[in-house]
């Protein structure tokens, strides 16, 4: 027994086996996603399924055409989904463009200042972070309703920098301790002030990390869903909490579901390749670096 | 070109720490001067200080007759070169020497003429298109001082500036900062923990200890005339011999298996210098004499270990319990294990006070 | 000499650049610069989280309900009755013994699994990155439409999960999303599916962290793989597991988005966890100052994991320091 567990072709053999189920468990759902978002609505249901395209199914663009247009007195208009497209990506864009640009002047700030209790207070910006928003969200919906908020752009994107905030702070500290006192100190001893050191020399330094910082952001923001679903339920609907409403009460449109998933997911899986190399840094606050 | 005088300086951190006590240290216009000391010594913090880098807790640095203390550093005429050198790695070369004359708004022709001249000068003219991190560290080295040279200021600084070249470049960098800094009659502050630096570039070298400045002299008057027992362990290679020994009534010193008569003359100048007995007997390595014919004035000792280096050997003798290390030319030779004869050049033997470790002759 | 003379003829120049050269900006100094930089992002956690959760504390000793009260400042003071009727309510510990029952197998699978494969891909091989790359995408996708293509794929009719356990191997269909032992099971495979990457990335930067030297070391000592595993690896990226596990226990903790699509906000009472049930108390029964207490007892409850995780974690690490 032992002696063929040690023959090299069957220990590579079990090792792409163990690989390929890996890859089937992680892969397959998106694979089936997508293939689903190509099928005439009928043929997502059918038993047995339909695993191939061109083999066992001719692929069609109905859904994606379904969902991004809609016959309003017999002209073809914008759907609801694009709307709810518009507001994701302005709203998630703003508040991360706002969230990496305080962030990081806050961020340079520790990294390069004795501030009094550092310590306690990058913990404490860190601790919003970890708040369940279920609990924040009672009181923010009441404040928001009194200042009249509720079902507008400001109110979310405010929530999604707030959101925001902690982690740029805490990554681009990380990247800014990277990056040598030395630069500034030697541009300020050429005459420069520390505001245009920043500016000239440690921002175009840091412009890299600020980007993959603010992908992250941007995701975060991108994939919230119970403040939209709470504050911004009309005009101001990102695609989130649309997308609950799209499958219908009724009888499910799982077709038109893939469609408006894989649309709405396929900016992140682009994002995600472009940022692999930070993914680690990333998703632990910038706690873990390789 | 200006004179630095720094005056009563204190600097203590915000967690209490003091890093530098009291210094008082005055660099004449054009002279290189040598900061020397082990890490933690108190030398980057006082560097940094006349940078202005740092802001002293009291005392006054002074550039030319101008006290500093409250000038930012981009207004106190000086150029710093870092140990990792900051060069900029999102601009070329030429920007990166060229940066300090745009700070100062010095006209487009203006800056490329000099920047192209300090370039030649440095040899770097090949690598002014190319991106810092592209070249190697001796080029890095020469562009850092590109662009301190660059703005003709009244001081440079230098923080380790060689620490990262490997050895044969350390040498010829040496060599070369030298000269440059002859050439150019600036006054120059190096810092360094490398004794070998300090004793071949500096005009003076000033030693300093846990903040305090040990002394300050010509290298090879702090060489031969150490005036505090760290400075005498710290400076040379191999380090001096120390013996702690107790100077008798009639002249003798005595340490722990170890005698030695000291020649009357000597006797009398530590009286005169000194009230308690306990001393520090201290000795070069190359003031040792090794020889096989024992005389009056000779001692005993066993080989312990012998170290040939080719253009040196090194021995380790045992007297008692006390240690040894001798310097010969490489003819000389014993047998490990054996028993020779030694004894010391006493024109050259220095004794410390144990208590204050300070120079008694 | 000759570079002597060079220098004095360009003394004009010098002019030019003997500092003090620039004086813009003087009067930014640093001091004012620390308060520029920090207070936006200071002012807005103190209006966007810090304020928030003083006015929700404020809620919890009150009997807010916007059914009866027309502004909140009109609700009646009860002190701790809200936190009193929730303690001795049988319902909400089966709410935390849910959440626990969710939270504990989620975060053991997705441990078991992630460190597996983890361990498996910790050696190089042709695809390596491509491969790993691939299955770190699942958790950066939004959960919400996670929950509803899985909530595709479990339907017991038309779903592919069953048609492959009933109609390819033969098992008998399970009603995921509907019956309530199987529900609590598809929260667990989906947060799995979508979460096991991330113990997966962490553990893979642990293990490949472990200097390959040590390795070495040990072979020559002729210690055993087990051996090699137990006494190398696992001290080495315990602090950093446990970082994951933290991060894991947390967020599951918390979780809400997948319940809601999933399982409806998790069916009927007694199969919700307790976020889910948080939410129906605030917006279905419009309890807002009950709601506000319990999610100070959930905040509680998260604060003494959180400190007792860190405490552990801090052994780990100046057990392995030493």
């Amino acid at each position: 027994m032992n002696s063929i567990l040690k023959n090299p072709l069957v220990q590579r053999t079990m090792f792409w086996l163990a690989t390929t189920l890996v890859l089937v468990f992680f892969m397959f759902p998106l694979y089936w996603l997508v293939i689903s978002s190509f099928k005439v609505r009928g043929d997502v249901t059918l038993t047995p399924p339909t695993l191939f395209p061109f083999v066992q199914f001719q692929p069609t663009l109905d859904n994606y055409i379904d969902i991004l247009t809609t016959t309003r007195g017999g002209t073809t208009v914008a759907s609801p989904f694009i709307g709810a497209l518009v507001n994701s990506i302005l709203i998630s864009g703003t508040a991360t463009l706002v969230a990496v640009l305080l962030g990081t002047l806050a961020a340079y700030a520790f990294s390069r200042f004795r501030i009094p209790s550092e310590g306690n207070l990058m913990f404490f910006i860190l601790s919003t972070r970890m708040l369940p928003p279920i609990v924040v969200i009672i009181p923010i919906f009441l404040m928001f309703s009194n200042l009249g908020l509720r079902n507008s752009f400001v109110g979310l994107t405010l929530l999604y920098v707030t959101a925001g905030l902690p982690f740029v702070v805490w990554m681009m500290k990380g990247f800014f301790d990277e990056i040598p006192r030395e630069y500034e100190d030697a541009a300020m001893m050429d005459g420069y002030s520390r505001i245009e050191a920043v500016w000239k020399i440690v921002i175009p330094e840091a412009i890299p990390a600020m980007l993959s910082t603010a992908v992250f952001v941007l995701i975060t923001a991108w994939n919230e869903f119970i403040f939209a679903l709470r504050l911004n339920p009309d005009k101001f609907s990102t695609v989130p909490p649309y997308l609950v409403t799209v499958i219908g009460y009724g009888r499910p449109e799982w077709a038109r579901m893939a469609a408006t998933s894989v649309i709405f997911l396929l900016p992140i899986v682009i994002f995600t390749v472009l940022v692999r190399n930070h993914l680690l840094r990333g998703v632990t606050f910038g706690a873990v670096r390789r | 070109m200006a004179q630095v005088t720094i005056r009563n300086m204190v600097k203590r951190f915000a967690n209490g720490a003091i890093a530098v006590d009291n210094l008082n240290l005055s660099i004449p216009d054009g002279e290189f001067l040598v900061l020397l000391g082990p890490s933690g010594c108190g030398k980057t913090t006082t560097l940094r200080s006349v940078a202005g880098l740092e802001r002293q807790t009291t005392g006054d640095i002074l550039i030319g007759d101008r006290v500093v203390n409250d000038l930012p550093p981009g207004m106190r005429d000086i150029a710093f070169v870092f140990q990792f050198y900051a060069l900029y790695p999102h601009m070329s070369v030429y920007e990166n020497v060229a940066f300090p004359l745009r700070a100062a708004q010095v006209k487009k022709d203006e800056v490329d003429r000099r920047v192209k001249r300090v370039a030649q000068q440095l040899r770097i003219e090949h690598v002014l298109r190319r991106r810092p991190n592209r070249l190697s560290s001796g080029d890095q080295q020469r562009v850092a001082l590109g662009r301190a040279m660059v703005r003709q200021p009244q001081v440079f600084l230098m923080d380790e500036p060689l620490t990262n070249l490997d050895a044969g470049l350390r040498a010829d960098m040496r060599a070369e900062l030298k000269h440059l800094q002859a050439d150019l009659g600036i006054t120059m502050i190096y810092v360094t923990h490398d004794q070998t630096e300090a004793m071949s570039m500096g005009q003076r070298v000033a030693v300093m200890n846990l903040g305090v400045l040990q002394q300050v002299g010509a290298p090879l008057d702090v060489y031969e005339r150490p005036s505090t027992l760290f400075v005498a362990g710290f400076i040379g290679n191999p380090p001096m011999n120390f013996v702690d020994v107790r100077l008798d009534t009639g002249g003798m010193l005595y340490g722990s298996g170890f005698s030695l008569l000291l020649p009357i003359e000597l006797v009398e100048k530590v009286r005169k210098e000194q009230t308690q007995p306990e001393l520090v007997f201290g000795v070069r390595a190359e003031d040792v004499r090794l020889s096989n014919d024992s005389k009056l004035d000779t001692l005993q000792a066993f080989v312990a270990a012998v170290e040939p280096l080719g253009d040196e050997t090194i021995y380790t003798l045992q007297i008692g319990e006390v240690f040894f290390r001798a310097s010969t030319t490489p003819s000389v030779r014993f047998a490990l294990g054996t028993h020779i004869d030694l004894s010391f050049n006493m024109d050259r033997i220095h004794l410390f006070d144990a208590k204050t470790q300070k120079r008694v002759i | 000499m000759e570079k002597q003379l060079e220098q004095f003829s360009d003394v004009n120049a010098q002019q030019l650049v003997r500092p003090p050269t620039r004086r813009r900006f003087r009067w930014l100094t640093d001091r004012l610069l620390v308060n520029i930089f920090l207070w936006p992002t200071f002012l807005l956690l103190l209006f966007i989280t810090v304020f928030p959760l003083v006015w929700s504390l404020y809620l919890s000793f009150t009997s807010y309900s916007p059914k009866r009260d027309s502004v909140w400042t009109a609700a009646p003071w009860v002190g701790f009755q809200n936190y009193a009727e929730l303690l001795a309510d049988k319902d909400i510990w089966a709410r935390f013994t849910t959440s626990a029952a969710v939270v504990v197998p989620t975060v053991l699978f997705e441990f078991l699994l992630g460190f597996g494969v983890a361990f498996l891909f910790s050696r190089q091989f042709k695809g390596r990155s491509f491969i790993t790359t691939a299955i770190l995408i699942p958790m950066m996708l939004t959960t919400v439409v996670v929950g509803l293509f899985w909530r595709f794929m479990l339907q017991a009719d038309i779903g592919i999960v069953n048609y492959f356990i009933h109609d390819i191997f033969g098992f008998p269909a399970v009603f995921w999303l509907t019956d309530t032992k199987a529900a609590l099971a598809s929260l667990v495979l989906v947060d799995a599916w979508q979460w096991t990457p991330f113990v997966f990335l962490i553990s893979l930067a642990g293990l490949s962290a472990v200097p390959k030297y040590l390795y070495e070391a040990a072979e020559v000592d002729r210690a055993s793989g087990w051996f090699k595993f137990r006494h190398i690896t696992l001290p080495l990226i315990s602090p950093l597991l446990l970082i994951a596990i933290i991060f894991r226990l947390m967020d599951t903790y918390k979780l809400f988005d997948l319940v809601w699509v999933l399982t409806n906000g998790g069916g009927s009472t007694n199969t919700k966890i307790v976020p889910s049930y948080l939410y129906e108390i605030a917006f279905g029964s419009l309890d807002i100052g009950k709601a506000s207490a319990l999610g100070y007892i959930m905040l509680v409850v998260i604060i003494a994991l959180a400190n007792i995780l860190v405490r552990v974690l801090n052994q780990l690490k100046t057990e392995s320091d030493k």
